[in-house]
């Protein structure tokens, strides 16, 4: 308990914040597009997940409300400002429009952990003031985190053949399908692998270092921050090598920002200020005619 | 003080891992949102490989294939694939060979005619040619795009 509640070095969670909520606010913008599409689709394709049952297929004009409200909400989410409500409404709406998205046939799975870290962050403070130090949200967050990877880890094991999966083949069988299908349909492929699928030993050598990755996650948690440092770069270049490979974009992870609660982001934002304020001393100086460099 | 913000994270982190952790007992089929079993990249795909297409056919009679807001309706190419798949599944070809005639009138005007084709490809092979070649190909609809 007490490590779950130890601080956090000051303004991390602020910024970690700032990060997710922004990160969500551009993919809402990006999407709103492919939830206009999927709300003039006949109701025949609607195949809701989770609670979507319950709130049914909305039409156009609901999903631009929707949108915008959720736009509205992340903007003053952004700023800190009325935390409470506005990081609730912003992670409601989020996830109701990403849920509706993924209610028609196929669940992408770019959104579940960006969606998931909003709900996190919706119930934490959020970092500003007298909660600048908290660090248990952070600790939850790359809980979550590690876990999506560990339950993707285990999947592959359980549906994918047990430790068969790890010789390589099956891997190379879907990469070799996926890119097919997507050079037939007129989609983004990968090049490359169409150079890779003649040499199993690199998807053998693929398989278990994706397996290591996703199985070998909680040790992030659990050891120290080197650990931590070496999992986040592994998972990260794991995104690398699948939009390498399969041209499959996961714009959270290979951002950076999905594993933001596990790195000394808040220095992002001092380096920022650092250099805005120099900015700003050196436009003042300018302004009263000084010289714009130190005397010798 | 102290106690409270101790009670929150642990009910906050507690039901959090929990929630994201509960899908690794789901079946395959079973994936859902935003609690997902994760099954991507575990299907154990044959060699050969059928897949289902959207094709239009302009004057000259050369195929080109219809891109996904034509296709299936959106933007997303696996959205569109998963709707035309279903469709021949369902035994809907004909009908949604219909709906994308429709689309094409507005999207594609130089197609003149719209198939809906399942094909079937040696995976390997194909991605490894310069122009992949199906082993078999089946036209379930076929209709005319009428102005």
């Amino acid at each position: 308990m007490s490590r779950l509640l130890a601080p956090a070095p000051a303004g991390r969670l602020n910024a970690v914040r700032v990060l997710v909520v922004s990160y969500a606010l551009v993919w809402v913008a990006v999407r709103a597009g492919h939830w206009l599409d999927v709300a003039r689709l006949p109701r025949s394709r609607w195949q809701p997940v989770a609670f979507a049952e319950w709130i049914g297929p909305f039409g156009p004009a609901t999903v631009v409300v929707l949108t915008v409200a959720t736009a509205v909400a992340g903007v003053v989410a952004i700023s800190g400002r009325w935390w409470t409500t506005a990081g609730a409404a912003f992670a409601i709406g989020f996830l109701v429009l990403t849920t509706f998205g993924n209610s028609w046939g196929t669940v992408l799975h770019t959104e579940q952990l960006v969606s998931l870290h909003l709900l996190v962050l919706a119930a934490a403070p959020a970092g500003t003031g007298r909660d600048a130090t908290a660090g248990w949200p952070l600790r939850v967050l790359s809980a979550v985190t590690v876990a999506t990877y560990f339950v993707s880890g285990v999947a592959k094991l359980r549906f994918g053949g047990g430790l068969d999966w790890l010789d390589g083949e099956r891997l190379a069988r879907l990469v070799a399908h996926d890119n097919v299908r997507k050079r037939l349909l007129g989609d983004d492929w990968s090049p490359l692998a169409r150079h890779l699928v003649g040499h199993p030993v690199l998807f053998r050598g693929a398989a278990i270092a994706t397996v290591v990755v996703e199985l070998g996650a909680p040790l992030a948690l659990l050891l120290g921050r080197r650990v931590r440092y070496a999992w986040v770069a592994a998972a990260w270049c794991f995104h690398v090598a699948v939009l390498a490979v399969m041209a499959i974009l996961f714009p959270y992870p290979l951002t950076g920002i999905a594993f933001a609660s596990m790195l000394p982001v808040e220095r992002l934002g001092a380096g920022l200020r650092s250099r805005a304020g120099a900015w700003r001393q050196r436009a003042a100086s300018a302004r009263r005619g000084a010289p714009l460099l130190p005397r010798p | 003080m102290r106690r409270a913000t101790g009670v929150r994270a642990a009910v906050v982190g507690a039901v959090a891992v929990l929630a994201v952790l509960l899908p690794i007992v789901r079946g395959r089929g079973d994936d859902s949102f935003p609690l997902s079993n994760y099954p991507m990249f575990t299907r154990d795909q044959p060699g050969e490989t059928t897949f289902v297409r959207a094709l239009g056919i302009n004057a000259g009679g050369v195929e080109q294939v219809l891109p996904p807001e034509v296709a299936g309706g959106t933007i997303e190419v696996i959205h569109a694939n998963r709707t035309l798949r279903q469709a021949v599944r369902d035994g809907r070809a004909p009908e949604l060979c219909a709906e994308v005639a429709a689309r094409a009138l507005v999207s594609a005007p130089d197609v003149e005619r719209v198939l809906i084709v399942t094909e079937r490809y040696d995976v390997v092979a194909a991605l490894r040619a310069e122009r992949p070649e199906p082993v078999s190909r089946d036209v379930r609809a076929a209709c005319e795009v009428d102005a």
